[in-house]
């Protein structure tokens, strides 16, 4: 089984099959690069990931795994109908993944997902983040995100003044 | 600096009054994060070591999410209807002062006005979540705008984007009024309806422009006839006298107008939208143009010398030949383009291209009718055209009607199979023709996704 290394920003590395591998744009693209350039066919490729760390990279193999017989979905697959496909994507297994993780891990995981392209995962998180939002009122997204309002003097009643503007018009 | 850090700043002083060196640091460090726009340089700075990515966990709730969500909610990777899009932007906004700024950013980058092949999805969207429709915005809309932002300073405007329909000359006066209060938060303006060919309408464009400080892209849209503008463009001043008066009043310089829209200006003098281009040339990157109808004295822009930082060019149909953009041109560039669209008589000019091919991820083609390209859509693709293009993501063809014998669905499996086999990395694929439509846009043959 042809292998490829790949490591994370902190260092470590993670040996994983090129099939696996592939069902990312960006590993799929670096290990055709890799296969043109090199003179040896049997030579190992070796990717590091400057922006991700081990922990996230850890969690996105994880996830190619479990989805390794999936059908690839393509990058724009949203393109020509504004529709995301993240409800239909979305498995038990899935579920089971990003339950325990907190809203860092899922943003690391969102940001990691679009720099490998790796769409399923990415509209799985963003919908988890996204969740977070939509059906909330502002002071439970502020509670949901850990936040308080910043806002000064008549800032908060000026945005909302603004918001119904253009609601209203 | 927010009130926490200020606290903590205060606190922190020594005996001298001096703040101590760490905590110093990680405000100023706060503060640099904070200025970040694009979510990847906020984790970067995250990769750099330890303190760094300390200092953005303790703030990463304010910064990073909000940069990601403004593009996960603004790019709809979550499938929202526009309504709770709409929604869901507006309460991002309330929810803190970077959200804020961070939500109107994201909007503001995807709703850049620009014309799509494949339909008018973009233009939609901000109109619906902007909830203003633009169109109708004349002198009676300004009036009550601006009577209602008398109440509040804010940007009105969550898009960033303005577009006026010049419906009377009295409304000069509003207008102006409405840029002297809001003009500072427009990125992108449109002007609709309005032919600018006088030196007084030169004059009021130069007024325009000088209240819009922060402007990314211009659209001047004049729908009168191509041969209207033709007459315009002869009766009007002479290229002595007109260059003259440019010299006398010329344009403000806008340091950050990046995109050029020039799909509807028949009704704008060519040298008009050369003065203004001109003056911008070196810092575009992005021009769209159908048919400016530059008169032949109008010199063409060379692209080779005078658009260094161009990524874009749009030439969706005819009248290639006033941007000087024609295939003879761009065959010696080297532009790092990221996208073009360009008219070609038929398939061996593409080859021609090749030097422009290695950093392009979306090229639309439209074929041109007429004699000359009669007959020689039954030539086949070259397999290694696409070692040209090692990018490409995205190949749109439109085939005018006469561009080819016959009906065109002749040739939909020869194309199919050979644009996929020639261009490895095509993720899309769309193919078009004018007999199955009413003209771009509508006579979508087929798309194929292939990745």
């Amino acid at each position: 089984m042809a292998l490829v290394r790949v490591i994370s920003s902190d260092g470590a590395a993670f040996l994983v099959s090129q099939r696996l591998a592939k069902r990312s744009g960006k590993l799929k693209t670096e290990i055709e690069t890799f296969r043109k350039s090199s003179d040896n066919s049997e030579a190992q490729p070796e990717i590091r990931i400057v922006t991700i760390r081990a922990e996230i990279l850890r969690l996105v193999l994880q996830w190619l795994q479990q989805h390794q017989n999936d059908p690839v979905l393509p990058a724009n697959q949203n393109e020509q109908d504004g529709r995301g496909d993240a409800e239909m994507g979305q498995s038990q297994w899935d579920r089971d993944f990003l339950a325990p993780m907190d809203l860092g891990i899922v943003m690391e995981l969102i940001l990691a997902a679009n720099h490998l392209e790796v769409k399923g995962l990415l509209d799985i998180t963003c919908k988890l983040v996204e969740s977070k939002i939509t059906g909330r009122t502002v002071d439970e997204i502020r509670t949901a995100f850990k936040l308080k309002s910043d806002f000064k003097g008549n800032e908060e009643e000026q945005t909302r003044l603004e918001n119904r503007w253009c609601v209203e018009n | 600096m927010d009130s926490d850090s200020q606290d903590k700043l205060a606190r922190s002083m020594d005996a001298k009054g001096e703040p101590h060196s760490a905590l110093m640091i990680d405000v100023i460090l706060k503060t640099v994060f904070r200025h970040l726009e694009k979510a990847e340089d906020v984790y970067a700075c995250k990769q750099v070591c330890q303190k760094w990515n300390d200092v953005i966990d303790s703030i990463k709730q304010d910064i990073l999410y909000p940069k990601v969500l403004a593009s996960v909610v603004v790019a709809n990777a979550v499938g929202l209807s526009f309504a709770e899009q709409r929604e869901t932007a507006l309460k991002m906004r309330q929810v803190s002062r970077q959200w804020k700024r961070d939500t109107d950013l994201g909007i503001a980058n995807f709703s850049k006005l620009k014309y799509e092949w494949n339909g008018t999805s973009d233009l939609l969207f901000f109109m619906e979540i902007l909830g203003f429709n633009p169109i109708s915005l004349g002198s009676e809309n300004i009036n009550r705008f601006l009577k209602e932002m008398e109440l509040w300073n804010g940007n009105p405007f969550v898009g960033r984007q303005l577009v006026v329909t010049w419906s009377e000359p009295s409304m000069k006066s509003s207008l102006m009024r409405l840029l002297d209060k809001v003009g500072g938060y427009v990125f992108n303006f449109t002007i609709r309806g309005k032919n600018f060919r006088t030196f007084p309408d030169y004059l009021l464009i130069r007024e325009i422009l000088a209240k819009l400080p922060n402007l990314q892209m211009l659209s001047l849209q004049c729908e009168c006839p191509p041969c209207c503008a033709q007459e315009f463009n002869k009766m009007q001043w002479n290229d002595e006298m007109f260059q003259r008066l440019v010299e006398q009043h010329p344009l403000k310089k806008l340091p950050n107008l990046r995109s050029y829209f020039g799909f509807f200006d028949w009704g704008v003098d060519a040298r008009l939208i050369k003065t203004i281009i001109q003056t911008h040339k070196l810092q575009l990157n992005e021009v769209t143009s159908r048919n400016w109808n530059f008169p032949l004295h109008v010199p063409a822009f060379d692209l080779k010398t005078e658009f260094p930082k161009l990524l874009e060019l749009h030439q969706a149909a005819e009248g290639f030949s006033h941007l000087s953009a024609s295939v003879n041109v761009l065959r010696p560039c080297n532009l790092p383009l990221r996208e073009l669209r360009i008219t070609l008589k038929d398939l061996s000019q593409l080859a021609d291209l090749k030097n422009l091919g290695s950093n392009l991820k979306r090229l639309a083609i439209c074929f041109l009718g007429g004699t000359k390209a009669r007959g020689k859509r039954n030539q086949k693709v070259d397999k290694r055209l696409g070692e040209n293009f090692p990018r490409l993501q995205s190949l749109s063809l439109f085939f005018e009607k006469g561009s080819y014998k016959g009906s065109f669905k002749r040739y939909k499996k020869q194309f199919t199979t050979d644009f996929i086999n020639a261009f490895p990395s095509l993720c899309k694929l769309e193919l078009w023709d004018e007999d199955s439509g009413l003209g771009l846009g509508a006579g979508c043959y087929k798309i194929i996704r292939l990745k």
